[in-house]
């Protein structure tokens, strides 16, 4: 390759920024096309990103939404403790201790230290992805862990590779701790090769223009971002202002867990403060403190720069304080399996903000109502475990409605998983996927609608349903109304031992049944003002009813929702017998 | 008689002609302005305008965008959906994703539905997986769905999809009979008929957008025809289809989807002619416009085929060139955004246009960049059509780039291109290297009418060996198209592991296939045919989800076929398994031969002398500007090493060679450009 010729600021920084986001998207093209597991290629669970010696993010290419700036506490914890003079080209460490980590324990985080030439390390590459299996107490998905070490294997940021070779030993651990070794070996194989194209394209960049010219045009990127960030910022009001939530339970006990959501703007700052949540709890539901900046992040990049990529620049202004010990600040030995208190405080920052800020949409359902499945194919007997993230309605803005049926927002590039492959792969033979008439949360712009799935077991299987806001409604703006449809799950919808369920796993018998309900959105402003040609649109499209009600089965008493992981042991007790 | 064939591409300022007169080995160009208000009227008045006899043309191969700006403008027909009852929401509900692009918009706003709630049924009838009958279609219900939609509803077409029809397609076959012999007045489709593949919402979707434009193209093909025929012509008549074959103008009514990528297929064709024809195996065309640059891999001599599409929301599921677009072209506008020089993917467009066709533009477009370097042929501009506005050109530069960056009208020209060939270029090596390509094994074919300027540029940031340039660069889209076959593909779903039981019935079900298609094909056309029968399999390890495009042969033994597979797997991905592997569908793909123009056809006739006239032009490197000499096309010798800088011209575009680059004719009469370097 032919070194740079000289051309004039502006555009070196352009075309070195842009260098750095297309190595970074190169590095997702490669894992995505190799990956193994569906989690990866389909759920699109993972997060890729690279950052100067510092540690400060130059590019990244997500996957999932909220994993935004994913990898930076991380790499922050890693940079702090490695020995540096012990590190060599060609490392690869892996981390998935939740506390460094910022996730749970499936999410294996790889980094590369890059060496160009300056004697010690230039560049720092990224890449997380969601494993299928690593020695969890149960497979698929743990919902009622009470500590970190029945949530699998830890990796406290070890070589796993030296100086290009793999650690055989270190691996043969890891997959003797794995129900699943050949998968996470593929998925592994694939990390690495992001990484290993990720090094190629920064050698690239650095052989073309040199260190000094590369630092000069990252750091002229990230004070351009800085800049924007602020420019933005601007534009919100100054205040402080708080919202409230609460999420169902832990799903070990019944209590409902509160939390707590302050934002101020500042000129300078924009800081989003949890104090007065509930401390951490006996079940999974815990976040360690590196997950709640990362879903802070990610709102704050919808506020403030949605169309751009990002780097370390974008988040300059934005603070996140949270005292230790509590429900988005857990500490060891802390379960933290179950990031679904992260979707439903998600929106509290909007919560916050939506009375001073009129662009912001109202309440969409809640958080993601998805399911798993785990069991043996009735034909080929082939082990399977799936998953299927289903799309709820979003809120109302003072522009337009909702949108039907799209995944939760901070999960918004998901896609749901097709029929046709569940019932080839699993024994989920469906008979509905509808909407729900009239579970739009009705305003002068209605909510988004949201989903009916109802699947019958073509042969014994293990249904995980998954949501964390059953109990408690969702918000409207300026008197809208929220949703008449709360996200929630129907076990026997066709039998009188009918039983509704939040967070919850059961084995489902041959010819069994369930009906899985995804949430409508909130509305926006008073109904009366409805457009009439919207209005009649919707009666045309059956959207909205005469009866205005959503159907008997999907209504949800409060008090009625099953959710605790602890009456799951005695159900499976039940089903092995 | 009989010896002309003829191309017309219809893009969005010009309509291109192209006819290629075989007896005299004389190729020939022209353009009109689109029209519009009626796209077929240009169509017939470029038939009326050629100085050859309608009648003497035997072959008429047409490329038009008329289906693709139909679902793009929601100017389609009113569709009904009939599907399994339960799932009226089906394609609503989608795959209920953002694109990226939309990632963070958390007030994203769901464009209203194509196909109204109100215009779709479901009826009882199921399949399982395995294609078993479950539930039994209720004809009653199907009728008297399609009796509302149609005869008592809005609905002018309706398409049919439900779930499982790749795995057995009876039901949907017997709906779409029944609608047909009820209301024969209505268009129907179905989704296995066109994409025979699982993933409900995709086929659907491939269902819709068929019926979606289907009446729409056949209004259009139908006028085209008879204007043609008015016109005298007598002869055979084909539509482009996307993935760069010719289909009759009755297969392309039938199933109008398969015509959506038409109008870029045809540069994509002629690429791949080019790259056989001249023993360049391993090409990427660089098709640059106005507003755009598409970029598409031949690899081994072959075209790398999709599967899937994506036009707005919606997916597609045809085989497709790999087609990338990029937002990079000549009215490609650069701006200063805080400390960064942006170009693109904003666009002047035809209207007003880069500022330099004084037509009142005032944006920097990258066209004005060109013209302030020399890197473009003033003196014949636009082919002669127009005078360059040289003063708007430096002032939107200076006013938009200079004055902001404190650097001179020259330097801010080149750094527009600097940024802009950096930025395409990286999107050029994302698609390479999302199949495990490497830039450096390629060359690259530079056309449309700002290929051959952003070229030489391109190819040496990507380290390519090689650019080469066809003759009527500017138009070889419509070139393409006379050298497309007639080609037609049908795929069957297999969904098996690779191993000896299978790999019988895969022969079995192969030979089906090729005789079910060739039998179809010859009804198609109205007479026997007898094609070159070419099959694919499509493969993945037992697990993965993408698969790849693997030649099958009848021969093959299970360790044959997976050999192959692995070989690919690892070729492209650095690392394959021992692991089982399975066959998602097998694809036939029949091509009937047509008559190909020769490339070494000149276009004019030489002028005097050696053509040359003196030029000036920026060195990037040196920072100035250099004397050189500006050349004719037509007036390059053979064999003769034209080093840069040196700007040669056609009568659509300018190609600027650097110092440090050399052009030549090459013995297919193209020109190839190589660095001196690499040859020494």
């Amino acid at each position: 390759m032919s070194r740079s010729k000289p051309t004039s600021k502006a555009a070196e920084i352009e075309i070195i920024s842009g260098l750095f986001i297309s190595a970074a998207e190169q590095m997702r093209r490669t894992l995505v096309r190799t990956a193994f597991n569906p989690v990866i290629y389909e759920v699109l669970d993972f997060g890729i990103s690279i950052a100067d010696a510092k540690g400060r993010m130059i590019a990244e290419a997500a996957g999932i939404t909220s994993f935004i700036g994913a990898n930076d506490y991380a790499l922050g914890k890693l940079i702090e403790t490695l020995d540096h003079d012990e590190l060599r080209p060609g490392d690869v460490i892996m981390l998935n201790t939740p506390y460094w980590n910022s996730a749970h324990t499936s999410d294996a985080l790889l980094v590369t230290p890059v060496f160009l030439g300056s004697g010690g390390i230039d560049i720092w590459l990224c890449v997380r992805a969601h494993w299928l299996d690593i020695g969890a107490k149960d497979a698929g998905y743990v919902l009622d862990s009470t500590d970190v070490h029945q949530e699998g294997l830890l990796m406290p940021g070890v070589r796993v590779i030296k100086e290009g070779k793999l650690d055989k030993e270190i691996w043969a651990i890891l997959r003797a701790n794995s129900r699943l070794p050949d998968a996470i070996e593929g998925d592994f194989n694939a990390q690495v090769a992001c990484l290993r194209t990720g090094e190629k394209a920064v050698a690239a960049i650095f052989a073309k223009f040199g260190k000094d010219r590369v630092a000069a045009a990252v750091d002229a990127y990230i004070d351009y971002s800085d800049a924007k960030t602020r420019e933005a910022l601007a534009g919100l009001p100054r205040g402080t202002w708080s919202s409230e939530e609460w999420l169902d339970d832990d799903g070990v006990t019944d209590t409902p867990i509160k939390m707590v959501c302050t934002v101020t703007i500042t000129d300078d700052e924009f800081i989003v403060d949890y104090t007065g949540t509930d401390p951490q709890v006996a079940g999974p539901v815990n976040i360690p403190i590196g997950g709640t900046i990362t879903m802070a992040k990610t709102y704050f990049k919808y506020l403030t720069q949605p169309g751009t990529p990002s780097n370390h620049g974008s988040y300059a202004p934005l603070r996140v304080e949270v005292p230790e010990g509590t429900l988005f600040s857990a500490t060891y030995p802390a379960a933290t399996y179950v990031g679904w208190s992260k979707m439903v405080a998600f929106e509290m920052i909007a919560k916050a903000l939506a009375p001073v800020i009129d662009w912001i949409p109202a309440s969409s359902g809640g958080d993601e109502p998805g399911f798993m499945a785990v069991g043996k194919h009735y034909v080929t007997g082939r082990p399977f475990v799936i998953s299927n993230n289903e799309g709820i309605g979003w809120g109302a803005t003072h522009v337009h409605d909702g949108a039907n049926a799209l995944q939760h927002p901070s999960t918004s590039t998901v896609r749901n998983t097709p029929i046709e492959v569940m019932e080839r792969q699993t024994n989920l033979f469906h008979t509905r996927l509808e909407l729900v008439e009239n579970s739009g949360g009705l305003g002068q712009y209605r909510g988004g609608l949201g989903v009916r799935r109802d699947v019958q077991m073509a042969g014994d299987t293990e249904i995980l349903s998954m949501k964390k806001k059953c109990k408690t409604r969702t918000w409207a703006l300026h008197g809208g109304e929220p949703s008449q449809l709360m996200n929630h799950m129907v076990l026997w919808p066709d039998q009188p031992r009918q039983l509704k369920v939040g967070m919850y796993r059961k084995v489902l018998k041959t010819g069994e049944s369930f009906a899985n309900f995804a949430a409508g959105g909130s509305g926006w402003g008073d109904p009366a003002k409805r457009d009439p040609a919207a209005a009649a649109y919707d009666l045309a499209n059956g959207y909205v009813t005469e009866s205005g009600q959503i159907e008997p089965l999907a209504r949800l008493d409060e008090y009625s929702v099953r959710t605790l992981g602890t009456e799951n042991e005695a159900a499976r007790k039940e089903a092995a017998e | 008689m009989d010896k002309y064939k003829l191309s017309i591409d219809i893009g969005g300022t010009f309509i291109d002609v192209v006819q290629f007169d075989f007896d005299n080995k004389k190729l020939s160009a022209f353009k009109l302005p689109t029209t519009p208000h009626d796209p077929a009227e240009g169509v017939i008045s470029a038939i009326a305008g050629l100085d050859v006899p309608a009648g003497q043309v035997f072959e008429f191969i047409h490329g038009t965008t008329l289906g693709l700006n139909a679902i793009l403008e929601r100017k389609g027909t009113t569709v009904g959906i009939i599907t399994n009852e339960g799932f009226r929401d089906l394609f609503e509900i989608a795959r209920g994703a953002l694109e990226f692009q939309d990632m963070y918009r958390f007030d994203f706003d769901r464009p209203r539905q194509i196909v109204e709630r109100r215009n779709i049924r479901g009826v009882p009838g199921r399949m399982d997986y395995q294609g078993n009958e479950v539930t039994p279609l209720d004809a009653g219900a199907v009728i008297q769905a399609a009796r509302e939609l149609y005869e008592q509803g809005d609905c002018k077409a309706i398409a049919v999809s439900f779930l499982h029809s790749y795995a057995n397609t009876a039901h949907e076959a017997e709906a779409v009979r029944l609608i047909r012999e009820a209301f024969p007045g209505c268009e129907v489709t179905s989704g296995a008929q066109l994409a025979n593949e699982y993933r409900e919402y995709e086929r659907t979707s491939t269902a819709v957008m068929d019926a979606y434009i289907k009446p729409v193209l056949k209004n259009y093909l139908g006028r085209v025809s008879s204007g043609m025929e008015g016109e005298g012509f007598r002869g055979k008549k084909y539509v482009m289809n996307s993935s760069g074959g010719a289909l009759t103008f009755g297969l392309a009514e039938a199933e109008p989807i398969a015509t959506v990528l038409s109008g870029p297929a045809g540069g994509v064709s002629g690429a791949l002619y080019v790259a056989n024809a001249t023993e360049r195996p391993n090409l990427i065309s660089v098709d640059v416009g106005g507003t755009s640059l598409d970029a598409c891999l031949v690899v081994d001599g072959k075209p790398v085929d999709v599967f899937e599409a994506r036009i707005d929301e919606f997916p597609i599921l045809q085989p497709i060139f790999d087609l990338r677009t990029l937002g990079a072209g000549g009215g490609s506008i650069a701006y200063v955004d805080d400390t960064l020089l942006r170009v693109g993917p904003q666009s002047a467009g035809a209207v007003p246009g880069p500022a330099s066709y004084g037509r009142g533009g005032t944006d920097a477009t990258v066209t004005d960049a060109a013209v302030m370097l020399g890197y473009i042929d003033t003196t014949n501009f636009m082919g002669g059509k127009m005078d360059v506005a040289l003063d708007a050109a430096a002032e939107a530069i200076r006013v938009n780039i200079s004055d902001k960056l404190g650097i001179s009208i020259e330097a801010a020209a080149q750094a527009i291109f600097d940024v802009l060939i950096s930025r395409t270029s990286s999107s050029v090596k994302e698609m390479m290297l999302e199949k495990g390509l490497d830039p450096r094994d390629f060359a690259m074919l530079g056309f449309g009418g700002c290929g051959p300027l952003f070229g030489p540029m391109l190819f040496e940031e990507l380290d390519m060996a090689e650019l080469v340039v066809p003759p009527l660069p500017s138009v070889f889209s419509a070139w393409g198209m006379m050298a497309s076959d007639l080609n037609f593909s049908d795929a069957t779903s297999v969904m098996e592991e690779v191993g000896p039981r299978m790999i019988a019935g895969l022969k079995t079900t192969a030979e089906d296939l090729a005789t079910r298609s060739t039998a179809e094909l010859s009804e198609k056309i109205g007479e026997p045919v007898d094609p070159t029968v070419n099959f694919f399999a499509r493969i993945r390890f037992v697990g993965q989800e993408h698969t790849l495009n693997v030649e099958y042969h009848l021969d093959d033994t299970a360790e044959t076929l997976f050999q192959r597979f692995s070989d690919m797997h690892a070729d492209r991905f650095g690392h394959t398994f021992a692991n089982a592997c399975e066959v998602v569908s097998l694809m036939v793909k029949l091509v009937l031969p047509t008559q190909k123009p020769d490339l070494s056809s000149k276009v004019s006739a030489p002028l005097e002398g050696d053509g040359s006239a003196d030029h000036r032009m920026y060195d990037p490197e040196a920072a100035a500007f250099v004397a050189c000499k500006r050349y004719n096309r037509d007036n390059l010798v053979s064999g003769t090493d034209y080093p840069g800088p040196v700007l040669i011209t056609d009568e659509g575009s300018s190609l600027p060679i650097f110092k440090g680059q050399v052009a030549r004719i090459d013995p297919y009469g193209m020109i190839a450009i190589t660095r001196q370097e690499a040859r020494a």
